[in-house]
């Protein structure tokens, strides 16, 4: 345990809500934030889906080509069909690019509504609440956690939708093509599942531990980087 | 970024050459894929094809996947391994660095950029590493080897698919040129939100005081909006970037199978074998083709991540580069003892060409109290810290024991002068922690811990602190008061055993018999202790061996508070507002 926790300083522990909880509490503490979100992460949802059509309309150039290997290709019918494909790549871009254009936007609005609030926080919260936490931790917060948040709701959160669209998508057309191998490539891929998320549930704590640790150094170093221009000693002795 | 990775240990080095192999392992197994899948539809499309055969064909596709796989896990273990030691090192050599410098540095760097510099930017290197190791070696090879495959296939989709490549290429160099410069300031805006923030909290005392609450929170959310905008580009511009790559990815393959089906048509309907192997090397292409762009797209995965990273490394350059201007000397050892000597010295801070300080000459003997006096501004801790060498003299020389200052090596230096600062700074830990911190000749036991807070005045609070010498302190130390944290500090000092002592100011927050009692206790106990006090009262220096009167950076007297009393009328001037005219009598 890191010092400030033995001096019975505040230090973060694991959360108790755990990932859900923490969503809703954003959800709840920035209204303007749920129509957007929820609209952009719909334009994923739609961009995911327009994607895995794509391969069932490929395959149909494959077949019109495999098919009339003996006699005549029929280059206008694979025309046809690429100009369908063409504008369906093009409107799944164009859904994509709005989503990730959506999400920076609230998100870094949340960011910048976060600070300012933890800035006017800190000036009206009562005294003894200093002499209990280090600057660097509540600095940390400020900038690094911010960041960490902002940056992880507009990556990892679209991310994590329109893999899922794609995810329940691919696997209907996978059973409406050919059910058999559709079960084989389930029960292989459930297997891929159960051991990442093994690995995932021992690593969450790993991540705690080090933005904890990132806080004390930080605030070890705020504390020490004045010392060399008073102290009468140079070089503080390096933990 | 390249002189900074030469700082990575050997150790991590070595892991990280034994991922490019096992990075090369994968691709083999990566990229024979396809070929096995070309073997497959050959196999499905030819009749009379034995099941085993194909059975056989998956079997061997299933090793190749556990292979390439197996050595991705190997991998991404040393690569996180890699990452944290570099992490690790470069803190260490930063943390070190930055111990070395001193105020002019400090103050061209800005406290609050020196902390980002120390965690924040380290830890996006150590992402960039982290993540970027497996991919920025995996996805250059695989582009190679892929096109290398492919090319003998078709000239025209060869060509096709370099167009597309090039197409990408320059849009992911447009995007990059015009925003890593815009990274840069986004970095600079979060150390001035720090900055802002940290102010805030240090003065909160102040703030709250004078109602600046609003004033304050006006300040910060200032640089938050710029901050927000600059940000806002940044991730736009970025926004683009991923759906025109798998735009491209996408298209690419369309295209191929659309060529691919003129391609085959060329070829004569008769000559089924040739159509049918034509078709197969269509496929295969298609799924190199997709290779190399998905290689490209990983690329640009962690492209994004490289201007923030770049930016990062030139910030932590800049510290490592920064050479400190007080050159320690090497000398440790000097003829005499205790002596403190300025001859002809002047001063002035870099910043200005005004002198601070003009033409000081004095000496200090062994045990002898020295003090000075002077009106605000008149350069008093100036003068006394240049024997703590904060600055260099910029003429004329500042000699300790007979050395030259600039000749001792820090260590040396400090052995032999105590400096209690006039604003005291204490640290988070407990009283023992503070009255012993750092290196010294003194002794480190309780008892030496007691006997300095006992002669500091300091034990009657000390020992009704709850936990006594174990009795927390908070950060800068708040929890207890101005005179209290200067008893402290002066403790501090007199557990060093130097063998001069520097009071710059240091008894102003003590009450006249505190400050009376301290300085007789010192003048019986420690002798033989070289004493420079700085002060404001006359009380406290009025007993001094030697009294040196500054006005606006000279000396306008010198000698004992008799002589002075009658010879210099700057003198006479201070002690007429402090002292009654029967004081001043006697």
């Amino acid at each position: 345990m890191n010092q400030f926790a033995q001096r019975g300083m505040h230090v973060p522990g694991d959360s108790k809500r755990g990932v859900r909880g923490v969503l809703a509490e954003l959800f709840s503490y920035s209204e303007k934030l749920k129509l957007p979100v929820a609209v952009s992460l719909l334009f994923a949802v739609a961009g995911a889906v327009l994607t895995i059509v794509g391969p069932n309309l490929l395959s149909r150039i494959t077949d019109l080509i495999s098919n009339s290997l003996a006699g005549e290709i029929d280059l206008a019918a694979i025309g046809h069909v690429g100009v369908q494909l063409l504008l369906l790549y093009g409107l799944s871009a164009v859904l994509t690019y709005v989503e990730h254009y959506i999400m920076a936007t609230v998100t870094l609005d949340l960011a910048r509504d976060l600070r300012r609030d933890l800035s006017r926080k800190i000036n009206r919260v009562p005294m003894k609440y200093f002499n209990t936490v280090s600057h660097g931790d509540i600095l940390s917060r400020v900038t690094n956690d911010v960041s960490t948040l902002q940056q992880a709701m507009a990556n990892s959160l679209p991310s994590m939708i329109s893999a899922a669209a794609q995810f329940i998508g691919c696997l209907v057309m996978m059973f409406v093509t050919e059910w058999h191998m559709a079960l084989a490539a389930v029960a292989v891929t459930l297997l891929g599942f159960l051991i990442m998320a093994l690995v995932m549930l021992r690593s969450q704590k790993y991540f705690t531990a080090r933005q904890t640790n990132l806080s004390a150094l930080n605030g070890y170093i705020e504390e020490c980087t004045p010392v060399t221009t008073w102290s009468a000693s140079p070089r503080p002795v390096t933990a | 970024m390249v002189p900074l990775l030469r700082k990575m240990e050997r150790r991590e080095w070595r892991m990280a050459a034994v991922c490019v192999l096992l990075i090369l392992g994968q691709i083999y197994f990566d990229l024979s894929l396809p070929d096995y899948m070309s073997d497959l539809t050959v196999l499905i499309k030819t009749l009379g094809s034995e099941i085993n055969e194909i059975l056989y064909t998956g079997l061997e596709m299933l090793g190749c996947t556990l292979a390439s796989a197996l050595l991705c896990v190997v991998c991404g273990y040393l690569t996180s391994r890699v990452a944290a030691g570099f992490g690790r090192t470069l803190r260490k050599s930063v943390f070190h660095k930055i111990a070395d410098f001193g105020q002019q540095e400090m103050m061209a760097f800005s406290v609050p950029s020196l902390i980002n510099r120390t965690t924040n930017d380290i830890t996006q290197i150590q992402m960039l590493v982290a993540m970027g190791l497996q991919v920025l070696i995996k996805s250059p090879i695989m582009a190679v080897w892929a096109i290398i495959k492919i090319v003998n296939k078709s000239w025209t989709l060869s060509a096709i698919t370099a167009g597309f490549v090039v197409a990408l290429l320059g849009m992911m160099a447009v995007i990059i040129a015009v925003v890593i410069p815009r990274f840069r300031r986004v970095q600079k805006l979060m150390d001035r939100i720090n900055l802002v923030a940290r102010e805030n909290l240090t003065g909160i005392n102040v703030v709250h005081a004078y109602n600046a609450e609003d004033y304050q929170n006006a300040k910060f959310e200032q640089h938050n909006e710029v901050l927000m905008r600059t940000q806002l580009f940044n991730q736009r511009a970025f926004a683009f970037l991923m759906p025109a790559v798998t735009f491209a990815m996408n298209t690419l393959s369309l295209v191929i199978y659309w060529v691919g089906a003129a391609i085959v048509d060329h070829v004569p309907a008769a000559d089924q074998a040739l159509r049918l192997s034509t078709f197969s090397n269509i496929v295969v292409f298609g799924t190199y083709a997709t290779y190399v762009i998905m290689s490209i797209m990983m690329m640009v995965m962690i492209i994004m991540l490289m201007p923030a990273a770049q930016v990062s490394a030139q910030r932590i350059n800049e510290v490592l580069d920064a050479s400190a201007s007080l050159r320690e000397g090497s000398r440790t050892e000097a003829g005499e003892e205790g002596t403190v000597e300025f001859r002809g010295v002047s001063f002035h801070y870099p910043s200005s060409g005004k002198n601070v300080l003009e033409d000081i000459s004095f000496r200090a003997e062994k045990g002898e109290t020295v003090a000075f006096i002077g009106a605000t501004g008149s350069g008093k801790t100036t003068l006394v810290s240049l024997i703590a060498r904060f600055y260099d003299a910029t003429q004329g020389e500042v000699l300790v024991d007979g050395v030259n200052v600039k000749d001792y090596s820090f260590q040396a230096l400090y052995d032999r002068v105590g400096y209690v600062t006039q604003k005291a700074v204490l640290f988070s830990g407990d009283v023992r922690s503070n009255v012993l911190f750092g290196e010294s000749r003194g002794g480190k036991t309780d008892a030496d811990v007691r006997q300095a807070l006992e002669l500091a005045q300091a034990s009657e609070f000390v020992d009704k602190l709850p936990g006594n010498l174990d009795a927390p302190i908070a950060q800068g130390g708040t929890n207890v008061s101005g005179g209290q944290k200067q008893r402290l500090s002066i403790a501090r000092a007199l557990t060093r055993k130097p063998e001069i002592l520097v009071f710059d100011d240091s008894f102003s927050a003590l009450d006249y018999r505190t400050d009376a009692k301290l300085r007789a206790g010192l003048e019986r106990q420690l002798k033989g202790t070289t004493r420079i006090i700085v002060a404001q009262r006359i009380g406290t220096i009025r007993d001094a061996d030697r009294i040196i009167v500054l006005d606006e950076g000279k000396v306008v007297g010198m000698g004992t508070h008799d002589e002075l009393i009658q010879n210099c009328p700057t003198y006479q001037e201070i002690a007429r507002s402090q002292l009654s005219s029967e004081e001043l009598g006697a």
